[in-house]
Parts: C-alpha cells; structure tokens; sequence
C-alpha cells in the first residue's frame, strides 16, 4: 500500500487498539497494559507493506 | 390563752419528719408542729406525748420554744386553733355552752395545759405526715404532702373514718 | 429519557417508604428542603439507583440505610435499601417505552455494623399490562442511556461549583475535560498519543521503540557507542521521571493528608472549649439545683400561708357532725349587739315605730342569751363566720405550680448532664487536638522534603534532559550518515503522520467543544446577569468570567449565576454533539438560588426550562413566585423530624416551611 495508506490503515489500528484497551481487554496493571499497547501497535505496523518508491519518499 | 411551756416534740417520727421537712420544704419546726395541729384536729385525733416514745429511746426531744409560740402571728393562730379545737373535738367532755365559755371566755382558763392539749393533736397529726412521705425524697414528698393535705381537706369529716392510726406501729 | 416517577425505602435518612411523581411534558418540578433534612441525600438518590454509587462530604456517615430503621431491626435479621425509577426512554423508531429500574442492596444486622450481603439491580420494561424483566445486570443499558462520565451534570450540585469557582474552577475543568474526552472519544485520541509518544521518548513508547530499533539494527561502532550512550541517557530521564512520579504521588498524598487533619482539627474543639463547656453546664446546673431549693420552700410557705386555715375552716364548718354543736340552730342577725338588745328589751317600741309585743319581748330575751355571761353563742357565730371564710380561697391548685416549676428544673438539669456526658464522651472519643496538630506539622514536613526532593530530581532531570538530546542529535547524525534501515524510517514517517493526526484532531476538537461551551455560558449569562461579563474558556475548559476592566467575578453571587450558566451550557453543547443530538437527558439540579439577588433568580428561573427535556430543581429557598402567578405546579417538600435522622416527603407547597425561626431555611 502506498504511505497515505499506510497512515489511514494506522490511525484505525490505533484506534482499535486503544477501544479494546479501554474495554479492560487488556492487563490491569498500568505499566503492563501500557507495554501491551505499544506492542500491539507495533506489530499491526510490521504487518504494513509499503510499496518501495514510497518508502523514499 | 396562757402559754405555760414549750411545745415538747418527742420520739424518733418527731425526729425524722422534722429532719426531712425543716429546712428543705418549712423554715422552721413551729411551721411543722402548726400544721400537724391542724391535721390531728381534722381526723380528731390525739396520741399522749409519751405513748410516742419506745423504750430505749435516748435523742433528746425537740421543742418549740414559748418565745417562738408566743410570737405575733404564731400566737394568734394556735388561739385560733385552740379555739377551734375547743369547740370540735370529741377529746373533751365538755357540754356546749362549756365548749363556748372556754373557747370564748377571755377569764376562763382551761384546767389543762393549752399547749399540751394541742401537742397531743400535734402528734397524730405527725404520725399522718410520716406516713406519707415515708420513702420519698425532694418532689416526690411534695407531692405526697400535696396530695395527702388536699384529700384531707376534701374529704372533710369522713377523713375520720380512715383507718386509724395505731400508736404502737413506729418505723 | 424522563423521569416519571421515584420511589424508596429505607434510604439514609428516609426511614418509610416514599414515592415523588415528575411529569414528563416540560413542566418543572422543585422539591424544597432546608439545610440539613435530606435535601442532598435525595439529590444523591437518583445517582445511587442509576449508578450505584453516591458522593457525600467527608463528615457525612457512609452508611446507606437509615439508623432509625436499623435499630428496630432484630440481630441477624435482613433489611434492605431500595430505590426505584420508573422513567420514559424512545426506542430506535422514536416510540416512547416504560421502564423501571430497581436497586435493591439487603443488609444484615451485626453487632457492629450491618453489612450489605446481596445488591440486585433489575431493569423491567412495561408489556401491555406488565412488567418483563430485560436485565438483572443493566448497567450498560443506563450508561447507554445516561452515561456515569456525565452523571455530575445530569445530577448537578450547583454548590460545589461554587466552591470550585472560588479556587479557579480547577476542579471543575478536569472533571469536564475527562467527561467530555469520554464522551467524544477523544480519551482514546489523547491515550494514542501517550503510547505513540516521540522519537525521544524511550522504549516505553511506539516511536521512541521504532528510534531505537534504527540504533539497534547498525553494526557501525560510532552508532553502537552513541546507541549505548543515548540508551544509558534514555535509562537515566525514565528512572528521574519514576523519581518525579514518586515525589509527586508522595506530596499529594501528604498534601491531602494535611488537609484531613486541619478538617478534622477545625471540627475538632479543643479540650480547653470541651472543659469550658462541661463547667458552664456544671455552673448552670448548680444554679438549677438552688432554684429547685428555693421553689421547695416556697412550697411550704404556701403551704403554711393557706392549708393551716384552710383544715381548721373546715373543722370549724362542720362542729354539727363531729360533737352536734347547735350553736347553728340560733343565728343572730348581723350587726345585731348586746346593748341594742338590752335597750329593746327595756322599751315598749322598737325603732321602726311599732309597738313590742310579749311574743317578740320573749324572743329578745332568748336573744340576750346568747351574749355572755350567759352565753357565747354570739361569739361562736362570729368566729365561725370567720373562721369558714377561709374555705372560699381553697385552691386545689395552688401547691401544683411550685412542684410544675421543680419538674421543669429537673429536665433542665437532666439536659445538662445529658450534655456533660456528651462532653465526656467527645473528649475520651475525639483525638486530642494537640496530638492532630502534631500529625499536621508532620504531614507539611514531609510534604516540604518530597518538595525538595521533587525539586532535585526536576532540576537533574533538566540536565540529563539535555545529556539525552545531545545524544540523540549525535546518534541522528550517524544514523544518517550510515542511512541503514529504510523501512524502519518509513515505519517512523507512518507513525510520525498518526500522531499529528491525532494531535491535531484533538487540539480542534478541544477547541471546538470548549468555544461552543463558552458561547453558551456568554449567551446565558447575558440573559441572566444585570451586569455586562466576558467568559473565556481554554481549550483545557477552565473558565473564568470577567468584568469590562478585566477584573475577574469574586463574589459568591455571580458565582451561583455563573454555576446556573455552566450547566445550561453544557446541556446545549451535548444538544449540539451529532452522537448525542437524538438522546435526552434529564436535568436534576441542586441549586443555589439563596446566592441570586431578586432579578437574578427570576432571570435564572426564566432561563431553566430550557436547559433539558425535563427538569427537576431542588432548592432550600422559596422560589414559587419566580415561576408566575400560579407558582409551580409540581412541588414537592422535604420535612425531618428535630434530629434531623428521620425524614420524608410531601407532596406540595408550605410557605410556612420557609419562615425564619432562626434557623437556616
């Protein structure tokens, strides 16, 4: 996908991430949940294929 | 009327009552002995002075001085109930115009002590008072005081059917 | 949602059980009640069936039931709380359904304290003629239809917003701010952007993890001994902002530990006022006990004054029946004397002219006898008649106003001591004032040395603040050099545009909400005030209201008006939100109105209807006029028994209840 792309698919991931964190989905325990978080966005953005002329840019 | 002696208040009901009444609810033991006066002449009863002693008895009798008995006011109303007691007790046997000259005849003196005679409706009249303030303390004897004058004057002559008091039952 | 009907049972100070209708057409209901009968606990009462939950001050007791209702309850036994609302909410299509929620928490007796053992919590809907359960557990369904994050406002304390007004409206701005943020989601914005964080921002954080991957993939020595160096700083800033935390976390905590003392020291009288007390009431009752002496005496000089007479009248009366006096029989006439009778008796007329003849010469004669010395007739006659004179003033009464005067004395003296012991007992149980204001030194002690140390670790922070970005521009210089990992730099753009997307969203929603806010506070404080104000908001939703000099409002009045404004604005602004614009939300308001001057309130009054579908005031002050001639329609009022531990309420409107007795109405 293209970077505009790649940024929109993000902001929703985010977002969904953070909804589920929020319905106590996620570790009690602040510092864990808050690890938790990052990681799971973190892995949604591994999953991102960006198309190579974009990745300059 | 001639006051010859003091007024002699003998015996531990004598003792009691006044150490209960004086100073508390009467200033003084003449209040006292007044008012038993009255009361003994209502039920027209009289006990002897030594009848109301037990044996072994040894407080010294209180009295009430000729001094105080023949003070002002003091002395016009024990005339006043020598005269009433005169012309309404049973305790004399006297006829009426007898009852009248003594009562009323300023030259006639009576063949007995006034004060004694008085003394002796004193005492019945004290026994009474015992009797109802007994085991009351402060409000709850004035109350007693209170309801027992106010029957006693209601109930007029038939407060001489009440059961007579019988001098043996000291407390 | 509407409102129709609530009813409960055993609710703090609401003994019996009770039930206040609401109309649901738009039409204002006001429930009044004084300081101190229950007014708050009912305002609270709503939140506790919708929410379960209820926020009383410090001092109040924490129990939900009623004391009264408890002590008759026998040991072991249960009893429950209850609370019901019956209320109206439209289903998707817009058709109006009946529901009623029911909470129920059953308490069992201990020898201490009654502990809740069961909660229910029920939520039925009406079916034609009957009620079916929808859900035993509804509280997704209420924060559906009334969600907790705006309870505050659908419940508002005018009050407490006062006191917050006074400090800034600090308070109040973060509770908006967090109930706003939830509503709108734009918590989830503002949390995205924590866990995002920045490039700079450590391991803890999405770019600041991407930043360090960069690092951590080079194999070139001069990036893996920056890498090493910027980690170390990296390490150093989030232990110094652990530290920061720490001392933070340790000075609120004192802080508010302080407070709770100069509270408790406040209410606390000090043994020196306890002592005071306790002689003052000892000094009183001495004086009692001597007017209880001096009333007994009065006594026997009443006695003596009336009842020694009084018994000998008697006596005297009745002389017939204790020894048959006969002295009655022959009466002479008053004013008759011995010499008129012995004149008569020598004369053959008497004074009226007419002639005396043999008959009445006897009778003069038996006359004469009753004189001495032959008689005393006469004289008896005379004493009786004084003597029974006495029975006319007899007055059963006359001794009972003394012993009336000692009962009275006694309970006065039975209230002191009642208040002595109460003294005692305050004095053993309450914590000695000194040792409080011992405790409190020691709270501001340790609260100034985490000052000092949150001063420390700030300014060290500051420092390796400074150490870190050097280290990082370092560590960016060689990794741009290098130009190792594309992807990871592009991973860093994506998130990079994220964040600014969030950022920026929340910064004009922020923006968006707080501006609409402040246009309705202005546009309501226009209607209400006299005077002219500015109201500016910032985008954190502090308000602060402002004359033409730009002075700032200080006195409690306009704070009560600006208090009205505020919640008016905030029910437009949720009116104006799109995810909230189809819900109705029901105002049950606490308010201030003894604050307002005359036109203020009826400006105010004038203004609420339009607030919310439906609204429900309660107030302490007399407000039926501001609501026209007819007054209020739907009025309800509080009373409480003298301890003020029992109350309940009434339907309709008392003016008597609001007259000044010296007592705060």
């Amino acid at each position: 996908m293209t970077k505009e792309q790649a940024v929109d698919f993000m902001i929703k991931k985010v977002e969904e991430i953070e909804r589920e964190r929020l319905a106590a989905h996620f570790s009690i325990d602040p510092t864990k949940q808050k690890k938790e978080v990052v990681d799971g966005i973190l892995k949604a953005l591994k999953g991102v294929e960006i198309d190579h002329e974009d990745q300059q840019s | 009327m001639e006051l010859t002696t003091d007024a002699i208040l003998k015996g531990p009901i004598w003792h009691n009552t006044l150490e209960k009444l004086v100073g508390t609810v009467f200033e003084t033991q003449w209040e006292v002995y007044a008012l038993c006066i009255t009361i003994g002449m209502m039920y027209d009863g009289q006990i002897d002075t030594e009848a109301m002693v037990p044996a072994d008895y040894e407080i010294d009798p209180h009295t009430v001085g000729r001094n105080v008995l023949g003070k002002g006011s003091n002395k016009s109303l024990l005339e006043f109930m020598f005269q009433s007691a005169l012309v309404t007790t049973k305790h004399l046997e006297l006829d009426e115009d007898a009852r009248l000259q003594l009562a009323f005849d300023d030259k006639k003196k009576p063949d007995f002590n006034p004060i004694g005679f008085l003394t002796k409706f004193a005492n019945f009249g004290i026994m009474k008072i015992a009797e109802v303030i007994d085991e009351t303390e402060d409000v709850e004897t004035l109350e007693a005081l209170m309801t027992f004058l106010n029957s006693t004057y209601e109930s007029g002559a038939n407060a001489a059917d009440d059961d007579f008091l019988i001098v043996d039952d000291f407390p | 949602m509407k409102i129709s009907k609530v009813e409960f049972q055993n609710f703090r100070n609401f003994r019996d059980h009770c039930e206040l209708t609401f109309p649901t057409d738009g039409s204002v209901t006001v429930i009044y009640g004084p300081n101190g009968v229950g007014k708050t606990t009912l305002h609270q009462l709503f939140q506790w069936i919708f929410y379960g939950e209820v926020h009383f001050n410090k001092t109040a007791s924490n129990k939900m039931y009623n004391l009264d209702f408890e002590q008759s309850v026998g040991f072991h036994k249960t009893f429950p709380v209850l609370g019901v609302i019956d209320f109206e909410h439209p289903n998707a299509a817009g058709v109006v359904e009946y529901y009623s929620l029911r909470r129920e928490w059953i308490y069992q007796k201990e020898q201490y304290e009654s502990k809740v053992i069961t909660k229910k919590f029920r939520l039925s809907k009406r079916i034609g003629d009957d009620w079916k359960t929808v859900s035993d557990n509804p509280e997704n369904i209420i924060e559906q239809i009334l969600p907790s994050g705006l309870s505050q406002y659908f419940f508002f304390d005018g009050e407490s917003m006062i006191a917050d007004l006074n400090q800034k409206g600090r308070d109040s701005a973060k509770s908006l701010r967090k109930a706003l943020y939830s509503i709108f989601d734009l918590d989830i914005y503002e949390q995205a952007l924590v866990h995002i964080g920045t490039q700079s921002s450590g391991t803890s954080t999405v770019l600041g993890k991407l930043y360090l991957s960069r690092a951590e993939n080079s194999t070139n020595k001069d990036v893996i001994i920056a890498r090493g160096a910027y980690n170390q700083s990296l390490k150093k800033v989030e232990s110094l902002e652990e530290e920061i935390e720490r001392c933070k976390n340790a000075i609120a905590r004192y802080k508010a530990e302080a407070q709770d003392l100069s509270e408790k020291i406040g209410s606390n009288p000090s043994q020196e006022a306890l002592e005071k007390r306790r002689k003052k009431a000892r000094d009183a009752i001495k004086t009692i006990e001597g007017a209880i002496q001096r009333e007994m005496k009065s006594f026997g000089a009443t006695v003596m004054a009336n009842y020694p007479y009084l018994l000998i009248s008697r006596v005297v009366e009745e002389a017939e029946l204790r020894i048959g006096l006969k002295v009655e029989d022959q009466k002479l006439l008053p004013g008759l004397t011995k010499d008129l009778v012995l004149s008569l008796l020598n004369e053959h007329t008497c004074l009226c002219g007419n002639p005396i003849h043999e008959s009445e010469h006897a009778e003069l004669e038996s006359l004469l006898k009753m004189f001495p010395p032959l008689s005393y007739k006469y004289i008896y006659d005379q004493f009786k008649n004084s003597a029974t004179r006495w029975s006319a003033t007899y007055d059963s009464e006359i001794l009972l106003k003394h012993l009336e005067a000692i009962f009275q004395y006694r309970d006065q003296i039975a209230s002191l001591q009642q208040e002595i012991h109460d003294i005692d007992e305050e004095q053993k149980q309450g914590e000695n004032v000194d040792a409080l204001i011992a405790k409190r030194a020691k709270a501001e002690e340790s609260q100034r040395y985490w000052r000092g140390e949150l001063d420390k670790f700030t300014k060290e922070l500051g420092l390796q603040e400074q150490i870190k970005k050097q280290r990082k521009k370092k560590l960016d210089d060689l990794l741009a050099r290098v130009g190792e990992n594309e992807k990871l730099d592009a991973q860093i753009q994506i998130i990079e545009a994220v964040r600014v997307y969030y950022d920026s969203t929340l910064k004009a929603s922020a923006k968006r909400y707080s501006e609409t806010l402040r246009h309705a506070i202005q546009d309501l404080l226009g209607k209400m005030l006299t005077s002219t104000r500015q109201v500016s908001m910032t985008e954190k939703f502090e308000l602060s209201v402002r004359d033409s000099f730009g002075d700032e409002a200080k006195s409690e009045g306009q704070f009560a008006v600006v208090s009205f404004a505020y919640i008016g604005g905030i029910f437009k602004l949720l009116g104006d939100v799109p995810a909230l614009r189809d819900k109705e939300f029901p105002l049950i308001l606490d308010g201030p109105f003894s604050k307002l001057d005359v036109i203020q309130r009826q400006n105010v009054i004038d203004t609420i209807p339009a607030y919310a579908p439906q609204v429900i005031l309660f107030s302490k002050d007399d407000i039926n006029a501001c609501f026209g001639e007819e007054g209020v329609k739907n009025v309800w009022t509080i009373y409480s028994n003298a301890e003020r531990n029992v109350s309940h309420v009434e339907r309709g409107y008392n003016p008597e209840v609001f007259s000044v007795n010296g007592t705060d109405y």
